[in-house]
């Protein structure tokens, strides 16, 4: 008997699926694995991986950084705290820049570091040495015969060098996990708890570290205690000389921060330079001084601290200083350090900003290129979000989200979505409900969300034209106006017939909920600062509406989307919709405030 | 998949239970740290734009899509690191990779049991293929190939498949 391809191609239909359990049998079950410790950039990357949505402001700002060369966190050695090594300390404009042999600190903040200390000491141990940093503290126990035990705590976020197979998950106090590590004959016991991390170096047994370290209790600093000091607003500022090459890549504005990105192109090589300006907020840097130089520099009048690295002959480049409660950095490579003094002597406030938000190009050519027939019908801007709907005479829409992702988090069912590619390289999700598609992805500190009847490549190609000008022109500034009001999200106490909810957003200062029905009907309702939001302009399609005795609305409608706006106690509210006019007036009247 | 688990929920559930053992599959091949937990990383990306077929996190089939596209981008990021551009596919496969398939003697004579025994480059291919459903660019983005490269080895696997259930059937005439 001969097998043609036909019989063949029927045969591995049919059985493939079953050579599965043969196969599995080669590889190990998870009990059979000794667990890895992966290392914490592994972690890192990972992270952004599975919660993308999840990370904090401050991490985002951290990430930012990661164009320049200098990391953040390095591994800070025994020795690096030790204090054999005499560690140089100035009083830095109020803050605390800690110079050691293998690195500096910099420290941003008021805040007392609190420390603690284990209650139960093994037997025979004493004191000899304590000392107390701003962001760690240090004892140091020997006994007669020789023994040791270091006892550390960290405020801060610390990568440990170690390697993972001479560490392994020990238990601590129920339900935290420390890790053990061996090396050089020398035992660490490293943990993290509250708001600390610590580590216990000893020459003692495993068992005697785990009962020093279970009697350590836990400190935890609230955010508010590390920020609320400061009621200094912040004010945005660029540097007005940029070296020759360069131009202006991304823009990016926080609540207490502004970053700008500058990239020049020069053979083919990508080379970028950061600077960034922050209001100070207790977070604690630590530069590596691997194969660095460290030294102060001066320019009107301010102390600087230049690091300055080789690495493959281009030497690397970072330059921070403190000037009245901000904090400056400038980071590049392959510039001389007077093109950085120079560019960091032309700081300025950014000229531009204003009460609000500053435009530097159109609204309307947000999306390049975009399908034919539809036009823009609504924008919107308040605090980094914009919206923007397209609508076309048959019926096409395109809806367009940008905001700044920090904190924002939405579910959706995973049978319906999709992972693709937007922008070369950007991991995007496509969820398809209905003819509804939505689009999200992320890019630059930016979440993107484009929502459409379109065919999916077409929602693609816009995708990729938003990207490609947001790259070029990121031009919104936030500076300030709402910082110390409370964002306080509305409920809805009614909802139409059948609606379900699909998605929701939220993030400080900002709410959007959508709901939709099984067949197609939709419902999305968004909440934001009156002060922070600007609407329109919408064109004769809009009509005065009485939602009570006190309180107006306005209706707008076109090609089948109806969207009733209104304001009240600080917040604006909008609905849109393709359902009639009535439900949406029914459904404002009952948002809870 | 229960439609209310979101694809972060799902794909973290797949993510700590497969972390070890495509570290474990990456590391073998790699004998870097820093290496397999790239190849782990970029396993776990590569699932993710795949993740519209993988039907549930935790299940012996997603254990197997896992460890192939872990293999492969090892292999990639060996010879890479290597830079032993010359160094054969086949060549990899079977230096570096254990193909030992253990059959039970009830399984003997099976198709699944012919499949299982092909040559390891076929064998994922025409798994993916056949069993996961992917199409042959699909399957040439998961694994770096052409696709090419992929209808080629389709078509390899299935030539050897004949000679195996022939060489099967042969010794049965005996």
């Amino acid at each position: 008997m001969k097998f043609t391809d036909d019989m063949l191609e029927q045969m591995l239909s049919e059985h493939a699926e079953k050579t599965i359990e043969i196969l599995d049998r080669s590889l190990p079950d998870a009990d059979q694995i000794s667990p890895h410790v992966f290392s914490r950039r592994f972690k890192r990357r990972m992270r952004r991986l599975i919660h993308p949505k999840k990370r904090p402001c401050i991490r985002q700002i951290v990430t930012l950084k990661k164009a320049a060369v200098f990391i953040m966190c390095v591994s800070f050695s025994l020795c690096a705290l030790s204090i054999n090594v005499e560690a140089a300390q100035t009083k830095f404009l109020g803050r605390i820049v800690q110079v050691f042999p293998d690195g500096v600190t910099v420290h941003y903040s008021k805040t007392p570091f609190s420390p603690v200390t284990p209650e139960y000491i093994p037997k025979g141990l004493s004191e000899i040495k304590r000392k107390q940093l701003h962001d760690s503290f240090y004892i140091e126990y020997r006994s007669e015969n020789g023994d040791y035990l270091n006892y550390k705590q960290f405020k801060g976020n610390w990568t440990y060098d170690y390697n993972p197979e001479n560490a392994e998950n020990t238990p601590l106090n129920a339900d935290e996990n420390a890790v053990f590590v061996t090396e050089n004959d020398v035992h660490r016991l490293i943990w993290v708890e509250g708001d600390f991390e610590y580590e216990i170096a000893s020459s003692l047994s495993k068992e005697e570290m785990i009962k020093t370290a279970e009697s350590v209790k836990s400190v935890y600093l609230s955010f508010s205690e590390e920020t609320s000091s400061d009621s200094i607003k912040f004010v945005p500022s660029e540097p007005t000389y940029i070296p020759k090459g360069f131009s202006e890549y991304s823009y990016c504005s926080y609540k207490n921060s502004n970053s700008i990105q500058y990239l020049s192109e020069e053979h083919g090589c990508k080379n970028y330079l950061t600077f960034e300006k922050s209001l100070i907020d207790g977070s604690t840097y630590y530069y590596s001084s691997e194969n660095a130089e460290i030294k102060t520099v001066q320019f009107k009048g301010i102390e600087a601290t230049l690091v300055r690295r080789v690495s493959n002959e281009i030497p690397d480049y970072l330059l921070m200083w403190v000037d009245k409660n901000f904090m400056y950095s400038i980071s590049a490579s392959d510039i001389s350090e007077n093109e950085l003094i120079q560019m960091a002597r032309s700081v300025r406030i950014k000229l531009s900003h204003s009460n609000g938000f500053t435009q530097r190009e159109a609204f309307s050519d947000e999306i390049l290129n975009l399908p034919e027939n539809l036009e823009c019908v609504v924008h919107e801007n308040s605090y980094g979000f914009i919206r923007m709907i397209y609508q076309g005479q048959n019926g096409d829409y395109l809806k367009f989200f940008r905001f700044l992702s920090d904190g924002t988090d939405y579910q959706y069912n995973l049978k319906d979505a999709a992972a693709v590619h937007v922008n070369k390289d950007r991991h995007a999700v496509l969820i398809t409900e209905n003819d509804k598609r939505i689009l999200i992805w992320e890019d630059g500190g930016f979440q993107y969300n484009l929502i459409s009847n379109l065919p999916k490549d077409e929602l693609i190609d816009a995708a990729n034209n938003v990207c490609i000008y947001i790259n070029i022109h990121n031009e919104f500034t936030y500076s300030g106006g709402q910082d110390t009001e409370k964002f306080v999200p509305s409920k809805l106490k009614y909802l139409p017939d059948g609606m379900k909810e699909f998605s929701r957003r939220q993030h400080d200062a900002f709410l959007s909920i959508s709901y939709q029905r099984e067949n197609g009907d939709y419902l999305d309702f968004e909440q934001g600062f009156t002060a922070l939001t600007s609407w329109g302009p919408y064109d004769q399609h809009t009509e005065d509406v009485q939602l009570s005795a006190e309180q107006d609305a306005v209706f707008v409608s076109k090609n089948g989307v109806n969207i009733l706006l209104w304001s009240n106690n600080g917040f604006s509210y909008t609905l849109t919709s393709s359902l009639p006019k009535e439900e949406l007036i029914k459904t404002a009247q009952n948002v809870i405030s | 998949m229960d439609g209310n688990t979101t694809i972060d929920d799902a794909f973290e559930l797949m993510f700590e239970e497969y972390k070890d053992l495509l570290y474990h599959v990456a590391f073998k091949i790699l004998q870097d740290r820093y290496l397999a937990e790239d190849a782990v990383n970029t396993t776990f990306w590569r699932a993710l734009e795949n993740f519209s077929k993988i039907s549930k996190p935790v299940c012996p089939k997603t254990k197997q899509f896992l460890a192939i596209i872990c293999e492969r981008v090892s292999i990639d990021l060996l010879r890479k690191y290597r830079q032993e551009e010359n160094i054969s596919l086949d060549a990899l496969d079977y230096n570096i990779i254990d193909t030992t398939v253990s059959v039970l003697p009830e399984e003997e004579g099976s198709l699944q049991a012919a499949i299982a025994r092909l040559p390891k480059a076929y064998r994922e291919v025409i798994l993916l293929r056949y069993s996961y459903g992917y199409s042959a660019h699909e399957i040439a983005q998961m694994l770096s190939y052409t696709e090419m490269k992929v209808y080629k080895t389709i078509e390899r696997g299935k030539r050897k498949l004949a000679e195996l259930l022939q060489q099967e059937k042969d010794d049965n005439d005996i």
